[in-house]
């Protein structure tokens, strides 16, 4: 187990034990990750931040039901995960209410969580582009550098299933991109690098 | 016929060491789509690590910490039962205020001397009646939920007679709904008289009702947390109901837990537990 792991193990512990002074140390340790992924998925500083929020209270009220044998981030960072789930699903159901009878929006992205008009690194506007599965899968992996077991932990899916959204979130990532940084180095014969 | 494995030309651009990367290199080199796929991978791949990890700044930090102080406020820690703190009982207590009236009210009209008279609202507490009644000014409630102000009515359910009571500020009726079950004690209104609701200024009592307005933190406190003392009743003495409020009292000596459970149907019934030892000792 590394140091940060045991630390993160022992700050639990002690909040479970009553002493509040431990979560505010775990907040601290955890709330720009957490901030970072929700802001990924999400694609709204202010939709980031409530999830954010969200994934902290639940992280307070459900911290008894941690047990050490993942490591506190990866729990910590499925929390995160489902409560931007959770907050997609009912940003849909939103739009879908709002939505006169029979009308459909006439861009499937539109309606998705990317929707407020502020100008944004075209890497956002693309994610934005992608399912929500394979965008947590490709945040999850190539923004925080979670390993596939991880991730696959986190998510509660196969390591396969994992690598498949991986590999079809980065290609939808790049249509989304238009290839606009030019053609990629190909390999030339054993090194892909 | 060539046979494009598209996974692992992904895998070969993510440089898997898994991957079989002269494979990988061949159907790169002969094929198009082979190759189309490559470039999106690296294209994307590339993409992704150029990208700034996104952090909170001073002021959105700032925001964070006091909306979780804000939201955990009303909140019991997740600890054992004998860590709860009287501050936090006293916390829930003041959320769960409302409901508490509704309830004793509830448990007021089984506690009734023979038809005699009820306590009030008055007369039970006047400084907290006048905190309710102010803090209702925020609380948007719902249509089946209690409504307070100044004016407490308890309608009756399953024969009961409704309880009504003067308005300790502003003179305004409303409603409080509580579901009928069979009177199961024998005291009388002057214990119930006894019940004191928690001091507390009506700006915190109203910060309090806005939090409970959401379910979720309703639902939490009642499936979730094991703080409460007597919760483990209530599933068995109205099964299939779902735990609404929660308010902590002290009637005497007694601190006595009181749950407002709504069933599959809607109704609503109040159970009171004395926490020393979960007697059910009263239920509307």
């Amino acid at each position: 187990m590394t140091d940060e792991r045991q630390r993160d193990t022992e700050l639990v512990r002690r909040f479970v034990d009553g002493e509040s002074r431990a979560f505010d140390e775990l907040m601290r340790r955890h709330e720009d990750r957490v901030f970072a992924v929700c802001l990924r998925v999400m694609g709204d500083r202010e939709l980031a931040l409530d999830a954010t929020q969200e994934t902290f209270v639940t992280v307070y009220r459900k911290a008894h039901l941690y047990n050490d044998q993942a490591a506190f981030s990866t729990w910590l960072y499925r929390v995160a995960v489902n409560t931007c789930y959770d907050q997609h699903r009912r940003r849909a159901r939103q739009r879908t209410e709002a939505l006169p009878e029979g009308m459909e929006p006439a861009d499937p992205t539109a309606g998705d969580a990317f929707e407020s008009v502020e100008l944004r690194p075209e890497l956002e506007v693309a994610l934005a582009a992608i399912p929500v599965d394979f965008r947590i899968a490709v945040v999850l992996s190539d923004l925080e550098g979670m390993a596939l077991q991880e991730i696959a932990t986190l998510l509660d899916v196969p390591v396969g299933t994992v690598k498949s959204r991986i590999f079809r979130g980065r290609r939808q990532l790049a249509e989304a991109l238009g290839n606009r940084t030019g053609p990629a180095p190909r390999p030339t014969n054993l090194e892909t690098e | 016929m060539h046979e494009h494995d598209l996974d692992l030309i992904a895998a070969a651009a993510a440089a898997d060491p898994d991957a079989d990367q002269q494979m990988a290199a061949t159907l790169v080199a002969t094929c198009d789509l082979c190759r189309q796929e490559w470039d999106a991978q690296r294209t994307a791949i590339a993409a992704l690590a150029a990208a700034p990890r996104p952090i909170l700044d001073d002021l959105e930090r700032a925001r964070l910490h006091r909306r979780v102080g804000a939201a955990l406020e009303t909140e019991l820690p997740s600890t054992r039962p004998a860590q709860i703190s009287p501050f936090t009982r006293r916390v829930l207590a003041v959320a769960g205020a409302a409901a508490a009236v509704v309830a004793v009210l509830g448990v007021g009209s089984l506690l009734r001397d023979g038809g005699g008279t009820v306590a009030t609202v008055d007369q039970m507490a006047p400084e907290a009646g006048a905190d309710l009644a102010t803090a209702n000014q925020s609380f948007d409630t719902e249509e089946d939920t209690a409504t307070l102000q100044g004016g407490i009515q308890v309608p009756s359910t399953g024969g009961a007679e409704s309880t009504e009571s003067t308005a300790a500020a502003g003179g305004t009726e409303s409603t409080a709904a509580a579901a009928g079950a069979a009177d199961n004690t024998n005291r009388t209104a002057s214990e119930l008289a006894a019940i004191r609701l928690p001091e507390v200024s009506p700006s915190r009592l109203a910060s309090r009702l806005l939090a409970l307005r959401d379910r979720e933190i309703g639902r939490d406190l009642s499936s979730e947390e094991t703080a409460l003392i007597c919760v483990d009743r209530v599933g068995p003495d109205r099964p299939g109901s779902e735990i609404d409020l929660v308010a902590l009292l002290t009637v005497g000596d007694d601190e006595v837990e009181v749950y407002v459970v709504v069933n599959d149907s809607g109704e609503r019934a109040a159970l009171a537990y004395r926490t020393s030892d979960c007697t059910l000792i009263a239920e509307r």
